[in-house]
């Protein structure tokens, strides 16, 4: 459905557009059509003729070589500014795009024909030199936005490019403009999100240098964006859980953080392998590897949510059982209130943390005893039960690092003997902006089909170390591998 | 500019040219200088006002940005003959956007903008399309570049 005059509203409101007048945004309002186009798909392709102008409503799309690919800020740029000509490139000589035009996500557009831009510079000299000099100055923009990012993309954060960036034109900025606080805003994770309004409201303010600073900030922030988007999912999972009535059972707590948690990753770029080894009914016993968390994920409350469990029981367990795992999970230290809030709604296996309260050694078996206990009623429940035998984090490279023989002395007392199904992830410590997380399902196997005698601790260690441990690492590397 | 038997016309030189009127061409042929530069020599500075375009005829030529607080870097340099600078003397207001210097003697054609100031707006259409061209040119160059050494693992 076509609304002329909501469209001459948006076009008339683009401070992008500044330099046309009225008459010369109606024209395109008049004329645009609305086009939607998926994530993925192409607005235009490299050497293909320059047919019309798409300004962009909402949405990214990347300019560059390589379509589909990710933005890099250099060869490939995103694009977030609503009201940006997508496509001048084509209507300057020889007429023909340089680079293509690719939606990294849904995206809509409106289109006006190159004919009617042609048509009325024809008759309108005037017209067509605000026109191109409206195109000049975008493709001055663009090169010097390319000087810009070639010198910031030395950064490796985003932030300190962001922050080169307004520091390279400071002495040309007012002194109270807002932009010098920017910096401070995307260095603190709760404050990102006032980075973007004010990098927005700057954006389509009336000071032109702050306006062009804001636009090629926030299309550096293009994946910050990302993972704002990821951490305010961290959030609304931590809420989700630690907000909830008093009264709500672990069951549908369980299931509701592992439906947010679906939402989150639905953010992030994973790939998964080995879905089709999962066992056909749930009652297993799951280990994960336990990757590090990258700092930037931790709550304001300091409660880092360590993604790669959370990615097992959601996007590997919920997804296709509809059922919410139980983790094993260690025990709050007296410090970590935001830990405490959030694990003792879930139900889960707590179990001491060797390096942080040791239990003298009656304490240990009592304690040990209780797992046995607890965890025995999750599988004999039909639950899966996830565990991290390593017990501590660690980085991709090298994972895991030592198993502990807990999970497998366990499942060796279970009485029918529970499948153990080994997932292996990987670059959960990186940033997710910049990362393709990796799963790997491998194959189910029960303790009494590897060893003689399951009961046997020795026998069950060495298997442990000398057998499974190496190859559970070529597993993390499968799970790393995946791009 | 023609005049100088060693340097092309302005349509030989610089691509897109042949789409500026004739009328146009003449005016900024007749106005047009000659320089021959020894490398060093600036020929725009950043946030000074632009009089002229600079066409590079041959030689090599730097762009440099002023970063706040670290200094002029170069950012890109060219040996394309026929790349013009200097573009942001067409739209307000007016102050280059980057130094432009020459980083080995070169040759190059400094193109007056008062002629198309002054002149039909026609003009400045055509002339902002061609420019505009030019640097939509040189920023896939730049992407190419930086394309082709990532892999490399250079600090391009």
């Amino acid at each position: 459905m076509r609304d002329t005059a909501a469209i001459r509203r948006w076009f008339a409101g683009l401070a992008l557009l500044d330099q046309l007048h009225a008459a010369d945004r109606d024209l395109f309002a008049e004329h645009a059509e609305w086009v939607g186009v998926g994530g993925g798909e192409r607005v235009h392709g490299t050497g293909e003729p320059g047919t019309a102008l798409w300004f962009l409503v909402e949405g990214q799309i990347i300019l560059g070589a390589g379509s589909g690919a990710a933005a890099d800020g250099v060869v490939r740029r995103a694009v977030t500014t609503p009201g940006y000509p997508v496509g001048w490139d084509g209507m300057v000589w020889p007429r023909r795009h340089r680079w293509d035009a690719v939606a990294a996500s849904p995206a809509r557009l409106l289109r006006v024909p190159r004919g009617v831009i042609d048509a009325r510079g024809a008759r309108d000299a005037a017209f067509a030199a605000r026109f191109f000099r409206l195109l000049l100055w975008l493709a001055g923009g663009q090169l010097r936005g390319q000087h810009t990012r070639l010198v910031t993309a030395r950064y490796d954060d985003e932030t300190d490019a962001v922050a080169a960036l307004i520091t390279s034109r400071a002495d040309e900025l007012r002194v109270t403009s807002a932009l010098h606080r920017i910096p401070a805003y995307l260095r603190s994770r709760p404050t990102v999100a006032d980075a973007f309004r004010a990098l927005e409201a700057l954006r389509d303010g009336e000071d032109a240098l702050e306006a062009q600073l804001a636009r090629e900030a926030l299309d550096l922030l293009a994946g910050v964006r990302r993972e704002l988007r990821v951490y305010l999912g961290l959030q609304r999972v931590y809420e989700a859980v630690a907000g909830a009535p008093p009264d709500l059972e672990a069951a549908e707590l369980r299931a509701r953080s592992c439906r947010a948690l679906v939402d989150l990753f639905a953010h992030t770029d994973y790939r998964i392998a080995g879905l089709d080894r999962l066992p056909t009914a749930t009652g297993n016993i799951v280990l994960s590897n336990h990757l590090d968390s990258h700092p930037t994920n931790r709550l304001p409350n300091g409660f880092s949510l360590i993604l790669d469990t959370h990615f097992v029981s959601s996007m590997l367990l919920y997804r296709t059982y509809g059922t919410a795992p139980v983790r094993v999970v260690r025990d709050s230290h007296w410090h970590e209130a935001g830990h405490a809030r959030y694990y003792a709604r879930l139900g889960y296996v707590m179990v001491p943390s060797a390096e942080a309260d040791p239990l003298p050694a009656e304490g240990r078996s009592a304690r040990y005893a209780r797992f046995l206990d607890q965890a025995s009623t999750v599988l004999h429940s039909g639950l899966d039960l996830v565990i991290c035998p390593e017990g501590r984090t660690g980085p991709t490279a090298g994972s895991p690092q030592r198993l502990r023989i807990g999970a497998f002395a366990l499942a060796a007392r279970l009485d029918p003997e529970p499948l153990i199904v080994p997932v292996a992830l990987a670059h959960f410590e990186e940033r997710l902006s910049r990362t393709v997380l990796g799963a790997v399902v491998a194959e189910p196997f029960r303790l009494s089909d590897v060893i003689a005698d399951p009961t046997d601790r020795d026998e069950v260690a060495a298997f442990v170390a000398d057998d499974l441990t190496p190859r559970y690492r070529g597993w993390v590397r499968e799970a790393a591998a995946l791009r | 500019m023609a005049a100088a038997a060693s340097v092309p016309t302005l349509v030989e030189l610089v691509a897109g040219a042949n789409l500026l009127p004739t009328a146009l061409v003449r005016a900024l042929e007749t106005a047009s200088r000659v320089r021959d530069v020894v490398a060093g020599t600036v020929l725009l500075r950043q946030r000074a006002v632009v009089d002229d375009l600079v066409v590079l005829v041959t030689g090599r030529i730097a762009t440099l940005v002023d970063f706040t607080g670290t200094g002029d870097l170069v950012v890109e340099t060219t040996e394309q003959r026929g790349r013009i600078f200097g573009w942001s003397g067409l739209c307000e207001p007016g102050r280059a956007s980057a130094t432009v210097r020459a980083d080995a003697d070169s040759q190059v054609v400094m193109l007056p903008l008062d002629p198309v100031r002054h002149g039909p707006p026609r003009w400045t259409a055509t002339l902002c399309e061609v420019v505009a061209a030019g640097l939509a040119d040189r920023t896939w160059e730049l992407q190419q570049r930086w394309s082709s050494t990532v892999g490399a693992g250079d600090d391009a």
